[in-house]
């Protein structure tokens, strides 16, 4: 069997356009760089296996992050110790709150959020998602998805308070 | 107006923030391997959606397979159970057949169970009945046994009767100064009163002699 050139082509206009998506989200779930970068793969090698099952191209965004959305699941499902990996691998390579990045803090402030909460505020905040979009994607009525995003949108704001401060005020200078 | 302003503001902020993530350089590279490197599978034919994948045609023609083994199955049950009017049919010949052979292994248990608790109670009242026999017999012996003794103690021992009888003949008691007629009155008392013995009969005797004297 041939390879199909078209289908090469659609699986790198894939990689072009979501990858970065993809690894940010996946970067901001697991709050582990390897992880994230496992997670990613994962993704993609189930995006080339299911390729053909894309119904239009127009889609490819919300349906590489329903695939990235069932690969975080299961590996929440199968590792359940991926979490507390996760967890245990920032707390050894983050000395103290106040040397860490931001990046690392925004992490930190993520992982006080419950998943579901997590899940739509990096589809919707993050990625830029329509609320609409990101309901259907969630499988979730559109009120569930507001409510969810205020409240993590509040408990990140409480959280990174002064980091936030601090880039408002550079801005108005 | 302003706190709304700042709000948005703080809100794009959090959104910057979030966003500030950069992918490695060899993990894009890797994903762009991923096409070349893995093991080619089937295709679609036309992409958009207008042509399914063709794993969608296998499995429905798996499915219909399936479908048309499972009618044809039904057919032939149906037609073994018309014509032979055996409703299991020979497809099912054997599930029946195990399950004939399981049912008249229990019934034989049940009615081997069935005889042994009978032969059980018949034993019982054979015991009971032979019982209520015994002490049937032994009533009726022991009545014929208190009858027996009652009527022995009113006899007298044939010995005893025959020296009564001697003391009592004529030759004896004659010369003792008895009057005949009062001997022949005791004579023929015990005849009467002890009939069938060997006393009675001699006793008899000497009536007759008595008589013929």
């Amino acid at each position: 069997m041939e390879n199909d050139p078209k289908r090469k082509q659609l699986f790198e206009n894939c990689v072009a356009q979501c990858a970065d998506s993809i690894y940010r989200v996946a970067f901001r779930l697991t709050g582990n760089q390897t992880l994230a970068s496992e997670l990613v793969q994962e993704t993609y090698l189930n995006a080339w296996q299911s390729i053909g099952k894309l119904k239009s191209e127009d889609r490819m965004r919300a349906w590489m992050f329903s695939i990235l959305r069932n690969q975080y699941t299961k590996l929440l499902r199968v590792e359940k110790k991926a979490v507390n990996v996760t967890g245990e691998l920032s707390d050894i390579s983050q000395p103290s709150e106040d040397q860490s990045s931001v990046s690392d803090r925004v992490n930190q402030a993520l992982s006080k959020l419950k998943e579901p909460q997590k899940m739509v505020v990096l589809l919707v905040s993050m990625e830029g998602f329509p609320v609409n979009e990101a309901a259907q994607m969630l499988d979730l009525p559109k009120g569930t998805v507001l409510s969810r995003l205020h409240r993590a949108r509040e408990t990140l704001k409480r959280i990174l308070e002064s980091d936030l401060q601090l880039r408002v005020e550079s801005q108005k200078r | 107006m302003n706190e709304k302003r700042e709000n948005q503001s703080v809100d794009q902020q959090l959104d910057e923030l979030l966003r500030d993530v950069e992918m490695p350089a060899s993990l894009k590279s890797d994903l762009q391997k991923i096409a070349s490197s893995m093991p080619d599978q089937s295709i679609p034919k036309k992409f958009n959606g207008v042509e399914p994948d063709s794993k969608i045609w296998l499995r429905r023609l798996a499915f219909i397979s399936v479908l048309a083994a499972s009618l044809f199955a039904v057919a032939a049950l149906i037609w073994f159970d018309w014509e032979t009017g055996d409703p299991a049919g020979r497809t099912a010949g054997k599930t029946i057949k195990n399950e004939k052979d399981k049912s008249s292994t229990d019934i034989a248990k049940n009615r081997t169970t069935a005889v042994q608790n009978r032969l059980a109670q018949l034993s019982e009242s054979r015991r009971a009945l032979q019982a209520q026999i015994d002490s049937n017999e032994i009533a009726q012996l022991e009545d014929r046994l208190d009858t027996l003794n009652r009527q022995s103690s009113q006899r007298l021992d044939a010995e005893e009767v025959q020296s009564l009888v001697l003391v009592l003949v004529p030759e004896y008691s004659l010369p003792l100064g008895r009057e005949s007629s009062e001997v022949k009155a005791e004579v023929t008392s015990i005849v009467e009163r002890y009939p069938g013995t060997r006393g009675a009969k001699i006793a008899k005797q000497i009536l007759e002699r008595m008589n013929n004297d």
